[in-house]
């Protein structure tokens, strides 16, 4: 082993000399350190390197692509590395959304308490490296045993802890059920309560999530796999305790009594059958759920004639033979013979995508839109999840029942309302689905595909409120992320020409008011200090 | 891995069949019967099931339970199970969740169990004929059944300890059994199942080795034993006419009746005229009475069933409609079910299609060897074959009072998934209800609840600027499942299922346990 690989090596990106300088000296002593000063400096390294094992980025890099693009560019390219976003202009809700949509893994604002940042980089390397990103493969090879146990989960993502309940338990792990897991590889702590009282903390990492599409597909609980890590022996003990006690077998009564009703005539063999367990998964399979996973992962990345295995110059039959042809491998029923059922679940995710890109392109008309359309930017192309099936004609007849027009006005007792009716009334289909695409997009941190869709829903519908105004917002949003922070408040102001009741607009204003006397202190310390400024 | 056999689980009758090499062999029971009657029985000692059950009915009608399919998924107070009521012999009740269940000797049974001791039957002797133990399964049900009744269809395999591997709809099965895919050609098939209780229409087309489904349509109230019931009504009455007595009261002579106008029916599809016969079928003040009709002509049965024959006409007019495809485009057309050896269905039949059917079909058995078939296709046994089904009713949501939304239409390819966005309509609302239904109606009120969903811990906003993203998917089964999450924060809001009808997990359990055979044979030895 050579020293390079001993050290790690961390980039470090700040357009501030005197910043990068600091960063240095504290991450020096244990980590090697490359440099670069804005966006492109910072992209041309890491496409050059191989042994980048974690970044360090400040929000704002002077002009060009400002340091939340970058770490976006690297979450799709190396989702596994540590990403640190350090910045003097962040506020508490702008960290949380970063870390919250995953795109830094920690947020440090400056000016920053000593070691805080060698300490954030240490911990999340540790996690990194335990990962294989180049297979999924079931992280506990230990027998698990079924137990719903209840676990208080602290994870930093989270802020403060979180009572939950796990469905099975091992040596290695845990698989906990809830609907909103924190990102993977996350780091925390676990405290598990065993059925006859005992407890045990320890720390964890997510290994593998299960998403509620997925889960709703297969019925099966939604919730994130945490892997336990560095566990002492004491600890390792106690889980072993409690995995003992959640599996201590009974003995059915039914099958005492039935033993006794048994006629001594015929001599039996006594034996529970249960067709329902599901045996251990066979390697094969582990090949199956991989080779579709990796399938899955990648249709969603194509547009509606790459799923097919097409050019843009497919024709009707074209698209209709394809469609004949990937049935046959993908249909769900061909992987019902799997003892996994997570298997036939993944496929059933496949084949949707399949039959929804084919529904876009199964005759003459359709293409012809469909390849319109394929102009237009990257939000409104491919599977809009959202968008109802539009009525395509045969072969794949889906008919569909007129769509109902509700009056605008609501009955105080409803619970509930669909968006798109009573918003909009009877709409052409056109618009809702946009909306609902774009909200998607935004609840996601997708600021950019989400405005692409506002702008075209007000193409079509000008008068819109509801689309300008999320327009709007999500717009300022992606100033904010971008630090440009007059502007971001511009639209907020805006918003509130429009509906001055606008929550989010009344807080942002407000905030503004106030951090900007705070920040402008900040600000006037770092210029004395560095003599330059931001 | 075993073989997956397959299972046509009638209303009156069921089969059992499994791939062997190259052939589809339809297994047959100790008696040597291919055909089980789906009747199970209880008596003093025992509980019957089959061609036993169904001998002893006349003298034990109130524990003698058959058409039990026709409650499977079903409300005690739909309105479709009003005759049913007043016609069968044992009681019809509700369960805690308004299910309907059947009382015999004041025990309750849901249609699930009853269901799987058919099913359990028809496991043992494929058992004992193919030597190995049966643990998988595809069991078909009624294209036009709905999530409801495939839960419940499910629940009873699980019962019976099968693994059903797929719930596959029984037209399509046909399809497949009729043997398309063997001689490869393109072809336009409708499937006209009308069996002992429930009638299905299906169109689908076969292209390049895969079944496609473009429409399904039915009634899963009409079927043969309607029809039996109409010469049932019409004899009851003339006999009340003759004798003053009512014999609808007497639930033996009632039994008694109905077997003979089961029998008289059959028995017209080959001759002009039946006779039904049964002396002393009840006591009038001078003394024993005698049931005796000597001239059933085929004229009069065909008068008393004209309306039954009649409401088999819009399912198929609609199901061609929504599959856009018209009768002259439609190549061949395969009888289904026992009910299609009636001239009178048959004629009818061929005015709906212009044509007439196709024969070689064998109509009580192709839906078990289509199963098989699927059985085979899922063990790899048969490959380049692959059936692509819909989901037969629209599924939807209610919004504002009574209205339905909906959100996968009818007729849609399975498996499906379908995505809505959803916003509060108070403030600070923190949790909202998603009632599902599936059904054409326009109220919610006319159609099938399938469960509420409850999503809760929504943050606190003021009314329309909280968004729930929900997503609704239909498996390849046919079976519904929703899931949904609060936008804003992308965070999944807690989700509380009650479905409307059905086992709770725990009584599944415990029905199952009850059923589940302690015993297995030992190497060598049989039972006897």
């Amino acid at each position: 082993m050579t020293k390079s690989d001993a050290k790690g090596r961390v980039l470090i990106v700040d357009d501030d000399a005197m910043i990068r300088k600091a960063l240095a000296r504290e991450l020096g002593p244990e980590f090697e350190v490359v440099q670069s000063s804005d966006y492109a400096e910072a992209v041309t390294c890491l496409a050059e390197r191989s042994d980048i094992c974690a970044v360090v980025c400040d929000c704002n890099l002077g002009s060009g692509p400002n340091g939340i693009e970058l770490m976006k560019q690297i979450r799709q390219r190396a989702p596994g590395l540590p990403r640190i976003t350090v910045s003097g202009n962040v506020s508490e809700e702008l960290g949380r959304e970063l870390i919250a949509t995953g795109v830094a893994h920690v947020v440090i604002a400056k000016p920053w308490s000593n070691g805080a940042i060698l300490d954030a980089v240490k911990q999340h390397l540790l996690g990194s490296r335990a990962e294989r990103p180049t297979r999924v493969e079931p992280v506990r090879a230990c027998p698990r045993v079924e137990a719903t146990l209840p676990a208080r989960i602290l994870c930093e993502i989270w802020g403060h802890a979180v009572e939950l309940q796990t469905k099975d338990i091992s040596i290695g792990g845990a698989f906990i059920q809830t609907g909103s897991p924190p990102p993977l590889h996350s780091s925390l702590e676990l405290s598990l309560r065993g059925p006859d009282g005992s407890s045990v903390r320890v720390e964890g990492r997510v290994a593998h999530i299960v998403s509620p599409e997925r889960a709703g597909v297969d019925g099966r609980p939604f919730g994130f796999g945490v892997e336990f890590v560095r566990l002492t022996p004491q600890q390792a003990q106690m889980v072993q305790t409690i995995i003992d006690t959640a599996s201590r077998p009974e003995i059915p009564k039914q099958v005492k009594a039935q033993n006794k009703s048994v006629t001594a005539d015929v001599a039996r063999v006594v034996k529970r059958l249960d067709p329902a367990a599901t045996p251990k998964r066979r390697p094969n399979e582990d090949d199956v759920l991989q080779r579709l996973g990796g399938e899955l992962a990648s249709l969603k990345e194509k547009d509606c004639f790459g799923v097919l295995g097409l050019d843009s110059n497919a024709d009707a039959p074209q698209t209709r033979a394809a469609f004949l042809r990937v049935s046959k491998e993908y249909h769900p029923d061909l992987y019902a013979r799997y003892a996994d059922r997570e298997i036939r679940a993944v496929a059933t995710e496949v084949f949707i995508i399949l039959k929804q890109s084919y529904s876009k392109l199964s005759d003459q008309v359709s293409i012809e839109r469909y390849k319109n359309s394929m102009g237009k930017p990257a939000g409104s192309v491919g599977r809009a999840e959202s968008e109802p099936p539009l009525a395509s004609a045969a072969p794949v007849a889906s008919m569909h029942a007129p769509r109902v027009s509700s009056p605008s006005s609501l009955d105080a007792d409803d619970l509930f309302a669909d968006v798109e009716q009573t918003e909009h009334g009877h709409q052409p289909v056109l618009v809702a689905p946009l909306v609902s695409e774009a909200l998607n997009h935004i609840a996601h941190g997708r600021h950019g595909e989400a405005i692409d869709l506002f702008k075209q829903a007000l193409d079509i519908e000008p008068g819109n409120t509801k689309a300008k105004i999320w327009l709007l917002v999500a717009e300022a949003r992606r100033l904010k992320v971008s630090g440009k922070i007059e502007e971001c408040v511009a639209r907020y102001k805006e918003i509130l020409g429009l509906d001055d009741k606008h929550i989010e607009a009344v807080q942002e204003v407000r905030a503004f008011h106030e951090e900007g006397r705070r920040s402008r202190g900040i600000f006037s310390r770092i210029l004395t200090a560095t003599g330059g400024g931001h | 891995m075993g073989k997956i056999v397959g299972i046509d689980l009638g209303t009156t009758n069921s089969c059992v069949a499994v791939v062997e090499g190259d052939h589809v062999t339809v297994i047959h029971n100790q008696r040597g019967n291919r055909i089980l009657p789906s009747v199970v029985a209880f008596t003093n000692e025992d509980c019957l099931v089959g061609e036993s059950a169904k001998r002893q009915a006349v003298t034990n009608p109130t524990r003698t339970v058959h058409g039990i399919k026709r409650l499977m998924g079903r409300k005690a107070d739909s309105e479709r199970l009003v005759e049913l009521k007043k016609t069968s012999p044992y009681q019809i009740v509700a369960a805690a969740n308004g299910d309907a269940w059947i009382r015999i000797d004041n025990k309750e049974y849901g249609p699930q169990e009853i269901s799987a001791l058919i099913l359990k039957e028809m496991k043992d002797y494929a058992q004992d004929y193919l030597g190995e133990e049966v643990t998988e399964a595809i069991v078909t049900v009624p294209a036009y059944f709905d999530d409801s009744q495939r839960q419940a269809t499910r629940a009873a395999g699980k019962i019976a300890g099968l693994d059903v591997k797929k719930i596959l709809n029984e037209p399509t099965a046909a399809a497949l059994g009729y043997g398309a895919h063997k001689d490869k050609k393109n072809q336009v098939l409708a499937v006209f199942d009308l069996g002992g209780g429930t009638f299905d229409i299906t169109i689908l087309r076969f292209e390049d080795g895969v079944f496609e489904v473009l429409a399904t349509n039915g009634d899963t109230f009409l079927g043969g034993d309607d029809f039996d019931q109409g010469l049932v009504r019409y004899l009851v009455k003339d006999f009340m006419d003759r004798h003053g007595t009512d014999l609808t009261k007497d639930p033996c002579a009632l039994q008694r009746l109905r077997d003979a106008c089961e029998t008289a029916k059959k028995e017209l599809s080959n001759a002009p005229v039946a006779a039904i016969n049964l002396p002393f079928v009840s006591v009038g003040p001078a003394g024993p009475l005698h049931l005796q009709h000597d001239g059933l002509s085929r004229e009069l049965f065909d008068q008393l069933t004209a309306p039954l024959v009649e409401r088999l006409e819009i399912p198929c007019r609609t199901a061609m409609e929504d599959a856009h495809t018209k009768p002259e485009q439609i190549d061949q057309v395969l009888l289904v079910g026992g009910m299609t050896r009636v001239p009178a269905v048959q004629r009818k039949a061929e005015a709906i299609f212009g044509k007439k059917p196709s024969k070689g079909v064998n109509p009580d058995e192709i839906v078990a060897v289509g199963a098989a078939t699927q059985g085979a296709i899922i063990t790899g046994e048969l490959s380049e074959v692959v059936l692509l089904d819909v989901t037969p009713h629209s599924l939807g949501i209610r919004v504002v009072e009574d209205e339905m939304s909906i959100v996968i239409p009818k007729n849609t390819t399975i498996p499906t998934s379908e995505r809505k966005v959803f916003a509060t309509t108070r403030d600070d609302q923190d949790f909202v209800n998603i009632e599902v239904y599936q059904g054409e109606s326009k109220l919610v009120s006319q159609n099938t609840h399938l469960g509420r969903f409850t999503l809760g811990g929504l943050p606190r906003k003021p009314v329309g600027q909280v968004y729930v993203d929900v997503v609704f998917t239909i498996d390849a089964d046919g079976v519904v499942h929703v899931t949904a999450k609060e936008m804003q924060s992308g965070k999944e809001a807690s989700v509380t299922v009650s479905p409307s009808s059905g086992l709770t997990t725990r009584q599944l359990e415990e029905i199952t346990q009850k059923h589940r055979p302690v015993v297995v044979r030992e190497a060598g030895i049989h039972a006897p």
